[in-house]
């Protein structure tokens, strides 16, 4: 059955190609190709932008003697009420992108092959018959876990704001939740917080999980539903061994960006972007590390119940190529849960693998 | 297929650069106007006015879309145009076998077997089978292109993959 699919799949696609139409050559480029637009002046430039100034100055002025003698919220002395966001939202900003940054240095440190070895990903040749996929789905399950909770909507997180007993730092954010595999945790940050504007701040502080003490460096852009941060978690013992996350939130997007590097030497960047639709949820993930890109779609589909998630993926190498889908179900086994991966490799075999699942419902 | 790369030369009139991106798009293209039209010649129509129309407008896109959807949201504007203009139907008919890859004249016995496949599904899951099979397109692009949600658009296809397989079973059980 599935050699039929890659039959028809390729019969459409190769007669398709064959009989594209060529209209290359009854394109007259020279004819049809618009001029380069011509720059406008240095002073012809400016002088629509300094009218538009000089305007809303003027405006700008007509509304502050026009304006109500009240507005929402004024204290009743005559200033404008000052627009800050809620001191919470910024420490939840604090504690997750800090856990975030710590966590995934620790698993970068405990589990990536390149920073354990300094060697390039073993890249299994074509002549092996070894589909990329099957080398990089605990990459894939890995992501499978952290993604199934944010995606499906799941709060994981508690915390409390209080002083820090510690004299180098002013606040002390405690917070805990449950781990993808059930197991709770909790964790500190200590940390001070310098004011740059009523809308941007720096954090400068450490984290301590499972007794080891992570530095830590951040900053924060909040405006009105939008928020950026950046935070660079730091090893203890190496000063040259960090995680940097960038990460922006906004309406229903939200997008990050990691840089890992130990002793000096970046080993992945990689990128992700969650958006929220009423009928789904998608995020795209791109990950670089020396020899190897991959580029992974996970779409959770609210209208169409037939798969738990659905994912395309695509894995370039120095020597070969791979894309396909793969639908993922649930499934139990003796108590244990897993993530059922059907895996449709273009061109390719079709592959089913179970991995652990580590969320318990 | 990475198109992007030679926009900027393009803009600086490279005619090198309009080739590479003909060469590297014209699948793409065509899956695309293909199944709005549903005749060869005028796809090809379509397929030259949508390159002249890139041409003219290349200064007005903005590196952070994709160049490929954007060249295809042309491709689709100038097939939609070109229909309505000379007042083609769109057949809804799932048995209706165009000739979609040759010419009607060619003859019956030049039909393709991928033609048959295509005439089991309706014209939505055609557009869809198309631009991923001979567009080579992602199913996320797709669904930017179609403005529909993803996770329809990779249901669509399986479906339609589905469909057309039962129909070749169907079609060698009556040999």
């Amino acid at each position: 059955m599935n050699k039929d699919r890659k039959n028809i799949e390729s019969t459409i696609r190769e007669e398709g190609r064959k009989h594209t139409p060529e209209v290359i050559d009854s394109i007259d480029f020279h004819e049809h190709m618009a001029p380069a637009p011509t720059k406008r002046p240095f002073f012809r430039r400016r002088v629509p932008y300094a009218f538009a100034g000089a305007l809303s100055i003027i405006l700008l002025a007509l509304l502050v003697i026009l304006a109500p003698e009240e507005v929402p919220g004024d204290p009743g002395n005559g200033r404008q009420p000052r627009q800050t966001i809620e001191l919470s939202t910024r420490e939840e900003f604090y504690s997750v992108t800090a856990l975030s940054a710590v966590s995934l240095l620790d698993a970068s440190l405990a589990n990536n092959h390149v920073a354990q070895t300094g060697m390039p990903y073993p890249v299994p040749l074509s002549q092996n018959d070894t589909p990329l996929i099957e080398t990089y789905m605990p990459f894939i399950n890995g992501y499978m876990n952290m993604l199934e909770p944010i995606m499906m909507g799941r709060e994981a997180m508690a915390f409390t704001v209080d002083m820090s007993p510690l004299e180098a730092y002013t606040y002390r954010i405690f917070f805990s939740g449950t781990a993808p595999d059930g197991e709770p945790y909790s964790h500190v940050l200590h940390y001070n917080e310098t004011e740059i504007s009523s809308e941007e701040f720096v954090i400068e502080g450490i984290m301590v999980k499972n007794g080891i003490t992570y530095q830590l460096e951040g900053e924060i852009e909040l405006d009105d539903d939008e928020m950026e941060m950046w935070m660079k978690a730091t090893h203890p013992n190496e000063s040259d061994t960090y995680l940097e996350i960038e990460q922006e939130i906004k309406d229903d997007e939200q997008s990050f960006d990691y840089i890992f590097v130990k002793n000096g030497e970046t080993i992945f960047e990689s990128s992700m972007e969650i958006e929220f639709d009423d009928d789904e949820v998608v995020a795209e993930i791109e990950h670089e590390t020396m020899n190897v890109e991959i580029e992974l779609i996970f779409v959770r589909s609210l209208e169409n119940n037939a798969s738990f998630f659905i994912i395309e993926y695509e894995i370039e190498t120095e020597h070969e190529d791979e894309e396909g889908l793969i639908t993922v179900n649930l499934h139990q086994e003796e108590g244990r849960h897993y993530y059922l991966y059907t895996i449709e490799i273009d061109d390719g075999p079709t592959l089913s693998i179970m991995k652990p699942r580590l969320h318990g419902q | 297929m990475n198109p992007d790369k030679h926009v900027d030369a393009l803009k600086q009139q490279n005619e090198a650069a309009f080739e590479a991106i003909y060469h590297e798009t014209k699948h793409a293209v065509y899956a695309m106007v293909l199944p709005i039209v549903r005749d060869r010649s005028l796809a090809e129509d379509a397929m030259q006015e949508t390159y002249i129309k890139m041409l003219k407008k290349i200064h007005t896109y903005k590196k952070r879309y994709k160049f490929i959807n954007w060249l295809l949201t042309i491709a689709k504007n100038t097939a939609l145009d070109m229909q309505r203009s000379r007042k083609h139907t769109v057949s809804t008919d799932a048995n209706a076998n165009p000739d979609l890859f040759i010419a009607s004249q060619s003859g019956p016995e030049k039909k393709l077997i991928s033609e048959y496949y295509l005439s089991l599904i309706p014209p939505d899951q055609q557009q869809i089978v198309l631009l991923r099979t001979v567009g080579n397109m992602k199913h996320k692009d797709i669904a930017t292109l179609l403005e529909m949600p993803t996770g329809t658009v990779t249901y669509l296809y399986q479906k339609a993959l589905k469909t057309m397989r039962e129909g070749s079973e169907e079609g060698k059980n009556n040999e």
